[in-house]
């Protein structure tokens, strides 16, 4: 009451300024060596290019759900017409802005799926329904003609990217014109078109999960599948705001303008987004278990047996228990010391979970391969390790080369929303 | 808001018999004066004291130095209460037989193991939602001291604009650093318009009537269930029970043997839902039920493959020709048998060994554990007989060379479909293992091949004499009065079954040890005995 209503940004730094063109050189070009270098592991310690596109894939879907959620994050801040998130909405609007990028990082994995079919190239690359045999022979025809073949699966990226891309462009823009001019009737324009892209977002998200991780596993289904691949993805979103926000503060960019309060508020919704995404993995298992049906089961099956078990209790546990525990208490949201060690584990525990979906589904595809006669599968030679640290590493620096390059030396900040001043003296109570 | 524990202090502040200062009122005209007066008032010393506005001041918790609550404390504690308690619950309840006086239910559901965690979450999950805002809900209410019938607050008539527009800091007469002289002074300072003592009326504090009366009709009630449930024990009731819920009790579905629904428009002329009047329906075109695709001929029939059709034919008259009399020309042709395990089947020392372990379930109480016919059932039923009060076939053995000689087809049939007076056994034991058994018996006829014994005369001789290895499959159609019915055997099976045995063609052997009847197989017996 008494104390003294900011009414502007005030942080002395509002931009990257001159780290961000190292970081974009740095990143762009030890990103690009050190997937190089994973592509080349691949051949020594696995198998050659189907363990490498494996292992990108769970690297492009980490970052691509990461980035999505961003791009939900902000559509929902238009839809509620939320003032708190003003301040750290830029950054959220810029990993959105990556979607473009990483489209280009989708290329090998199109690539992959066409290539069998017009090259001629290895058997089983990543998808098993690209396969000839297995399409023939396992999945029915319908399938393969209508909805699992090459081109349609290459026909529905291209729609999915397109329309991320035009909602992401079309709010980042549209805020950075508003720092220029103050126009409020940006803010109104966005809000008018938050709903109607919220779902045109569902939608496109909900088969970009069937077509690039749920595919993996060509007759399985589970249809909460899109929820929980959109679950992770916000929880990831959450976490990597808070990890760039902390990151850009240690850097004396934005040091007045995101309060504890905002990482309060952004660490609820983590713990959230910790308890829906296990609600929903949960839930999904056990309608399965419980059902018991072959069919279905028969994804949890490889998951839950030899090693594999273990690696499923890890994630139950760092998931889902500690992380609830230790995101629960208010202290520990509001200190910026304990943030960076919670998301940076939520974040591996993202990571993992995407590792959980397919990595074993290549042991699966080669033994089903094998069990229907196609030369050289049987038993995979996968060494974890080098293989995924370099691809993570690589995609990771990769990603922060292309955030960098979006930001560029732009604010950080919506400088001129007209919710600013709510956000600028938010007090959580 | 902090409750106001002003009970015990009646030495404190003699204002009288009738009635106990509690503290003093101070309005303030607005939210920013009450903040800093409570702030005043907390540098001051003064701990015991409650603000009160229209609406939720920012910053006032600190000003008025409410402590953290306790609360989450409590809830993490009644949370943690309902994970054991309903863990234990269902642990005790479906996984033991009774746990000290509590009685367990363990139930099997579904193939799932008894205590199975993956199904206790959600109750575990639900209980602990549960009970953990009945904590938050009661222990809130408990903390704070209420529910309270009066609060002598609202006995002045200034405090009614505390939900309109007034401002009021309570100073309680309990703290400590309440001083009745310096405290009026004090408060104006800070920036109060208006003061005023509030005074706890000790002459009424009598229970509203209309409670009390409430009170008595709530423990009235209470007592109403377990009176009923007193009623009501060891009680039988000649009235059909009551429906509380007509859409479950009748659900507008048809069960098994039950007649179609009439869709038609009166009990008259009915109008059947489907054309045959019968509710269940059969397959439909172009499907399969789960578990019951034979794709594999030979495997799930027995019959070598191409001649699918005789296996469904000799299915079916199998069972005619085992409840009516039937003639023996009519007889179906005897399949093409399969003479070699199927390719599905691996014929292991695991499978023999399974073999094994089945057929010592279903097969040996009365074909004996060494397959020689003397199982228990059949030693007590031939007592039984002996006696004239059974009339009892005896169960084969299958040493006899009409059974060694049977093609391996034909002793997977027998043990699906049956043979004269042994039933069917396809409902009892899967494919898989039926296939593991005709392997046991063959094992068990190749240890006894080279068996001896000893015939009429007395001299011992090979029990199996005759019959080449089971390779070639019976020619159908050599034998055409196969004595596959108990009437034909009755009367003269025993003459060609013995002739063709002298003969040694296997068709015949093969044929011969179909017969269903108690005489065609007490001849094939004998003459494979004598021979």
């Amino acid at each position: 009451m008494h104390a003294v209503k900011k009414t502007k940004v005030t942080s002395p730094n509002v931009s990257l300024g001159d780290t961000g063109g190292s970081l974009i050189l740095l990143g762009g070009v030890g990103g690009l060596v050190l997937i190089a270098a994973s592509f080349a592991l691949s051949f020594f310690m696995a198998n050659g290019i189907t363990s490498f596109l494996h292992v990108y894939l769970v690297n492009f879907l980490f970052f691509i759900s990461i980035s999505l959620g961003a791009l939900f994050i902000v559509l929902v801040q238009h839809l509620t017409k939320a003032g708190w998130s003003v301040a750290v909405r830029r950054i959220a609007e810029i990993m959105a802005g990556t979607i473009p990028y990483l489209a280009l990082l989708f290329v090998p994995i199109l690539l992959s799926v066409i290539a069998p079919s017009v090259y001629g190239a290895p058997e089983y690359l990543l998808y098993l329904w690209a396969n000839t045999t297995y399409a023939t022979e396992v999945l029915s025809p319908d399938k393969v003609a209508y909805y699992l073949n090459p081109t349609h699966f290459a026909v529905r990226a291209v729609v999915y990217f397109t329309v991320w891309i035009v909602l992401a462009r079309y709010y980042l823009n549209r805020s950075r014109i508003q720092d220029e001019n103050g126009d409020h009737n940006l803010t109104s324009r966005m809000q008018f078109w938050s709903a109607p892209s919220v779902l045109l977002f569902a939608i496109t998200v909900i088969f970009a999960s069937f077509d690039w991780s749920m595919s993996l596993a060509p007759i399985w289904f589970s249809t909460i599948w899109p929820v929980y691949f959109f679950a992770g993805g916000m929880l990831g979103a959450f976490c990597t705001i808070i990890l760039i926000l902390l990151m850009l503060q240690k850097r004396g960019i934005l040091t007045e303008d995101v309060t504890e309060d905002h990482y309060h508020d952004l660490s609820k919704f983590t713990f959230g987004f910790i308890f829906f995404w296990s609600y929903i993995a949960f839930s999904q298992f056990l309608l399965i278990w419980y059902a018991n049906i072959p069919e279905e089961t028969i994804w949890y099956r490889p998951r839950l047996d030899g090693g594999w078990r273990w690696a499923s209790l890890v994630l139950l546990c760092g998931h889902t228990l500690i992380p609830f525990l230790l995101m629960m208490p208010r202290t520990l949201r509001r200190n910026k010391n304990y943030l960076w060690y919670a998301v940076i584990a939520l974040l591996a525990m993202h990571w993992y979970d995407h590792f959980w979906i397919v990595m074993p589904q290549m042991f699966v595809s080669f033994q089903d391969l094998g069990a229907l006669g196609v030369e050289g599968m049987g038993t995979p030679k996968h060494i974890f390790g080098p293989v995924e640290a370099c691809c993570f590493l690589g995609m990771a620096m990769l990603y922060a080369a292309f955030f960098c390059w979006e930001a560029g030396d732009r604010p950080l900040i919506p400088l001129r929303d007209p919710r600013l001043v709510d956000s600028l003296n938010h007090k959580v109570h | 808001m902090t409750p106001s524990h002003n009970h015990n202090s009646n030495a404190q502040t003699p204002t009288g018999p009738t009635s106990r200062l509690v503290g003093i009122l101070a309005e303030f005209s607005s939210p920013d004066k009450l903040v800093h007066a409570c702030e005043q008032a907390r540098h001051a010393g003064i701990r015991r004291m409650d603000a009160y506005s229209p609406f939720p001041v920012h910053g006032i918790d600190p000003a008025i130095g409410i402590r953290r609550t306790r609360l989450p404390f409590l809830v993490l504690a009644v949370g943690l209460s309902g994970l054991f308690l309903a863990v234990g619950l269902q642990y005790t309840v479906n996984a033991t037989d009774s746990i000290g006086p509590f009685p367990g239910y363990p139930f099997l559901i579904s193939g799932k193991p008894l205590f199975s965690l993956p199904a206790n979450i959600p109750v575990t999950f639900e209980v602990i939602v549960l009970s953990s805002a009945f904590a938050a809900l009661f222990g809130s209410l408990a903390l704070n001291g209420l529910p309270r019938f009066a609060n002598p607050l609202h006995r002045i008539p200034r405090f009614k604009k505390a939900t309109n527009n007034g401002f009021f800091l309570m100073v309680e007469a309990e703290d400590p650093n309440y001083n009745p002289r310096q405290i009026r002074n004090q408060l104006e300072q800070w920036g109060a318009d208006a003061l005023e003592e509030v005074h706890l009326d000790l002459t009424d504090h009598k229970l509203p009537a209309f409670v009390k009366m409430l009170f008595i009709l709530m423990l009235a009630l209470c007592t109403l269930p377990p009176a009923l449930i007193y009623r009501a024990r060891g009680d039988s009731h000649s009235l059909p029970r009551l429906h509380f819920n007509p859409d479950m009790d009748w659900q507008y579905k048809s069960q098994a043997q039950q007649v179609a629904p009439n869709i038609g428009a009166s009990e008259d002329k009915p109008e059947w839902l489907f054309a045959d009047q019968r509710a269940m329906r059969g397959e439909v075109a172009g499907t399969v039920i789960r578990g019951r695709l034979k794709d594999d001929a030979a495997y799930f029939t027995g019959v070598a493959s191409g001649a699918e059709g005789h296996a469904e034919l000799a299915e079916i008259q199998q069972y005619v020709s085992t409840s009516v009399n039937q003639d023996a020309a009519t007889a179906p042709p005897e399949p093409n048998w399969l003479a070699t395990f199927p390719a599905r089947f691996a014929v292991t020392p695991e499978t023999i060994a399974r073999g094994k372990q089945r057929f010592d379930i279903y097969c040996a109480v009365c074909h004996g554990t060494t397959g020689s016919g003397d199982g228990m059932v059949n030693q007590r039923a031939m007592a039984l007989n002996a006696l004239q009060r059974a009339n009892w076939t005896s169960a084969k053995s299958l040493h006899d060379h009409t059974v060694v000689d049977q093609p391996v087809g034909r002793l997977f049939d027998t043990i699906t479909n049956g043979r004269g007076t042994m039933g069917p056994y396809k409902s009892q034991i899967s494919v898989e293992d039926r296939w593991a058994i005709v392997l046991y018996i063959k094992a068990l006829q190749d240890a006894m091949t080279d068996a001896v014994a000893q015939d009429d005369d007395g001299n011992w001789v090979p029990v199996r004499t005759t019959a080449p290895a089971p390779t070639a499959p019976a020619p159908t159609d050599t034998e055409p009065s196969a004595p596959e019915s108990p009437a034909a055997a009755g009367g003269d099976a025993s003459t060609p079954t013995g002739a063709t045995v002298d003969q040694a063609v296997p068709a015949v052997a093969n044929q011969s040890s179909a017969a269903g009847g108690e005489a065609a197989d007490t001849a094939s017996e004998n003459s494979g005995r004598t021979n």
